[in-house]
């Protein structure tokens, strides 16, 4: 049963037109999804990378960390066993070891050196001085 | 009949049916998974994604005055490994292999059975035992830091599962037995160290640490992930402690010690040298001692801190107290005569002798020749209230102020304790026990003006997180003597003792006035005094009119010799001249003349104590 009122001409102009709002239409909402899913995809993408390059960063951050401990256990393992060669017992064995021919100095031979010494930089007449000792001790 | 259409109708329905019945399970599953279970799986979850690690704060470090390390924290690793993976063949019998060649301590047997321990007994509550999977076992702890990466190196290259290698700190005294006794040591418990004896123990609240706990969510690998969970509780480090020990003097007073050890042989030495215008402790040893490194040969023994603990007669070393006591409250003047008796005196109902005959002398040769009659008779002009009062004065029967613990107060009887013989034997340190710490402060007093000052072992305390050092103030003296000329006048009768025809001209040094005098007293054992055990000692300050020091040593029963001036003094010299000399403490021209002269002159035989 035709209910169409308009006259063939008319109505096959107006479905022309309404076919093409129609497709324009759904274009528009594909382009907006594809635009929404490409936007979502990039996001996801971006933040995938992003915790990818924190990661990869971490990584990095973690090895430089554990070769600081490692440094730094190093450095106190240096640190004590340069303590120990210092002690004079161990000073003492090595001058007798290599038969150093070391002695206390006289108290006379003990000079002692004394420099004009102003905290700021500026030399003074007199004032603050400051005494080093020439001969070790 | 089922025309085709039907059947597809059907077959639709029922894949419909399926579907959702399907989904229905699911969703019961799921609920299940969600809701019901979902603490529990989540507790699952989050136990395989995050991790656990436990980091150990440091331990305060010890140094000297001048910042050189004394005790310290030195990096070592703890070996553990997982028996379930590591004790299978071929694996075990490699690692065990690896092990025997690499650790000391360490053979092949030992090391497989380590390895292969899948099983422990453990036992229950009932009583019952049960053999239960087992997960850890410890191989070697504290490995030194190159052995055990070498160790870490070899395990990667060889590709061996299930051995872990924990990073930890363990006690180190780079010094080995330098000032042991005072440092003390501590004892590791559970990854902790708990301190025994010593500053250790005195500063252990100080010097203590606490640990930390790090969760964080980890990847495959163990690395944190920076956008997940991380919890962390802060690690304290100990704070450091400077004593205000210099181990350049503490070295040349060991090394003295040591061989004073070797020539008397006795059963203990200790000498102390004390800065007497700070009460600074500048060195303090003892022997036996103990090196803290090697525990296998550490005996209690050696621990006990003597210089604090132990009680001794002073002997003659009490007589300048009483003598400066005397002087003091205006009873005698170093002219004052006293009668000597020739050596032997008797005083209620007692016989008092002296080592040497002597008759009527000044109070000055009192002293020098070191009577006890003529000192008896001192303290008995100045009345027992004077001299209970005097020696109070001094620090006898109190704490020297030292932080080491334990220190005893010496034995010093009450005023309403003493009996007839006390005031003729206390001025000359019988009946009286004291500590050599407490006799160095003493000492320090008469050497200081009568300054008597709070002996001080630590000079200052450093938090190593904000850097903020604290000072331990040095605080006011109290003033012994009333009369501000009497320091003069002891330290002048003190100088005579070094000089000849004193009692401890070994202990004179070329150039220098040192004040001081000997010490030898008879040991009291078994209700009744000793004719073979003594204690020998000297004690002194140098130069006497400003001291850079006062310096104790004290041998107990040596053997060969036990006067204090034959024993004692000559160790006393070789201490205080290496500390004069580091201290580059000039000699008086004048002195080095005048002892180049007496020695040119006949050399009289010294007096004895």
């Amino acid at each position: 049963m035709n209910i169409q009122a308009r006259s063939i001409k008319l109505n096959k102009s107006r479905k022309k037109d309404t076919t093409r709002k129609n497709m324009l239409l759904k274009f528009g909402i594909v382009f907006h999804v594809i635009i929404g899913m490409a936007f979502i995809f990039g996001i996801a993408t971006l933040r995938i990378s992003i915790d990818q390059w924190a990661t990869a960063e971490d990584r990095e951050a973690d090895k430089l960390v554990r070769q600081i401990a490692q440094l730094d256990r190093e450095i106190e393992n240096y640190k004590l066993k340069k303590e120990k060669l210092s002690s004079w017992p161990n000073i003492k064995d090595r001058i007798q070891k290599f038969n150093l021919a070391l002695r206390m100095p006289e108290p006379f031979q003990v000079q002692n050196l004394t420099v004009n010494y102003d905290p700021a930089g500026k030399e003074k007449a007199s004032g603050e001085r400051k005494t080093a000792m020439l001969s070790p001790r | 009949m089922l025309t085709s259409n039907d059947s597809i109708k059907i077959r639709i329905k029922l894949v419909a049916a399926t579907a959702v019945i399907c989904f229905c399970l699911l969703a019961v599953k799921l609920y299940q998974v969600q809701i019901e279970r979902h603490e529990e799986l989540y507790e699952k979850a989050k136990k395989q994604y995050t991790a656990v690690k436990k980091t150990y704060g440091r331990r305060g470090e010890i140094f000297d005055i001048q910042g050189n390390l004394l005790v310290g924290n030195i990096p070592c690793a703890d070996i553990t490994a997982d028996p379930q993976i590591t004790g299978d063949e071929p694996f075990a019998s490699k690692a065990a292999r690896i092990f025997a060649n690499h650790l000391t301590d360490m053979t092949y047997a030992e090391a497989y059975s380590r390895l292969t321990q899948k099983t422990r007994i453990k036992k229950l509550a009932d009583g019952k035992t049960e053999k239960v999977k087992n997960s850890y076992v410890v191989i070697a702890n504290n490995v030194a830091l190159q052995e055990a990466e070498e160790l870490k190196a070899i395990v990667k290259v060889n590709k061996l599962k299930g051995i872990i290698f924990t990073d930890t700190y363990r006690r180190f005294y780079p010094k080995s037995t330098l000032l042991s006794n005072i440092l003390g040591f501590t004892m590791p418990d559970q990854g902790k160290d708990v301190p025994v004896i010593g500053v250790e123990k005195t500063f252990d609240k100080q010097m203590g640490s606490s640990d930390a706990t790090e969760r964080f969510e980890r990847a495959r690998d163990g690395i944190p992930l920076s956008y997940g969970l991380q919890e962390a509780d802060k690690v304290k480090n100990g704070f450091n402690i400077y004593l205000t020990i210099n181990e350049p003097l503490q070295s040349i007073l060991e090394e003295e010690l040591d061989s004073l050890i070797v020539k008397w042989r006795p059963k203990a030495a200790y000498a102390i040298m004390v800065d007497p215008k700070t009460g600074n402790v500048m060195a303090i040893a003892q022997r036996p001692s103990f090196n803290p490194n090697d525990r296998k040969t550490m005996s209690p023994d050696a621990w006990r801190i003597r210089i604090t603990e132990d009680v001794f007669e002073p002997g003659s070393t009490m007589k300048p107290m009483a003598i400066s006591g005397a002087l003091d409250y205006g009873v005698i003047t170093p002219n004052t005569m006293f009668n000597c008796e020739n050596g032997s005196w008797t005083y209620a109902g007692k016989v008092l002798r002296d080592s040497h005959r002597i008759g009527i002398v000044p109070a000055y040769e009192v002293v020098q020749k070191s009577s006890n009659i003529g000192t008896a008779k001192i303290a008995i002009m100045m009345g027992e209230q004077r001299l209970h009062l005097v020696l109070r004065k001094f620090g006898f029967g109190a704490s020297t102020g030292i932080p080491v613990t334990p220190e005893t107060k010496g034995i010093f009887r009450p005023l309403n304790k003493w009996d007839a013989l006390s005031i003729s034997r206390f001025p000359i340190g019988q009946g009286i026990g004291v500590s050599p710490i407490q006799l160095v402060r003493a000492y320090c007093a008469l050497a200081d003006n009568g300054n008597l000052r709070k002996i001080r072992l630590v000079d200052r305390i450093e938090n190593t997180e904000t850097g903020v050092v604290i000072k331990k103030s040095i605080e006011e003296p109290f003033q012994v003597f009333n009369n501000p000329a009497t320091p003069e006048k002891i330290v002048n009768m003190m100088s005579l003792v070094t000089k000849k025809g004193g009692t401890a001209v070994g202990a004179a040094i070329p150039g220098f006035n040192v004040a001081g005098k000997t010490g030898t007293s008879q040991k009291f054992i078994n209700g009744q005094y000793s004719h073979a055990n003594f204690f020998s000692s000297f004690i002194g300050f140098v130069p006497a009119e400003n001291p850079a020091f006062v310096l104790l040593v004290t041998v107990d029963e040596p053997r060969g010799s036990y006067y204090g001036g034959a024993v004692a003094a000559p160790y006393f010299k070789n201490i205080a001249l290496r500390a004069l000399r580091y201290l580059d403490v000039k000699p008086d021209p004048k002195l080095i003349e005048e002892a180049e002269k007496e020695k040119n002159s006949k050399n009289d035989i010294p007096v004895r104590d």
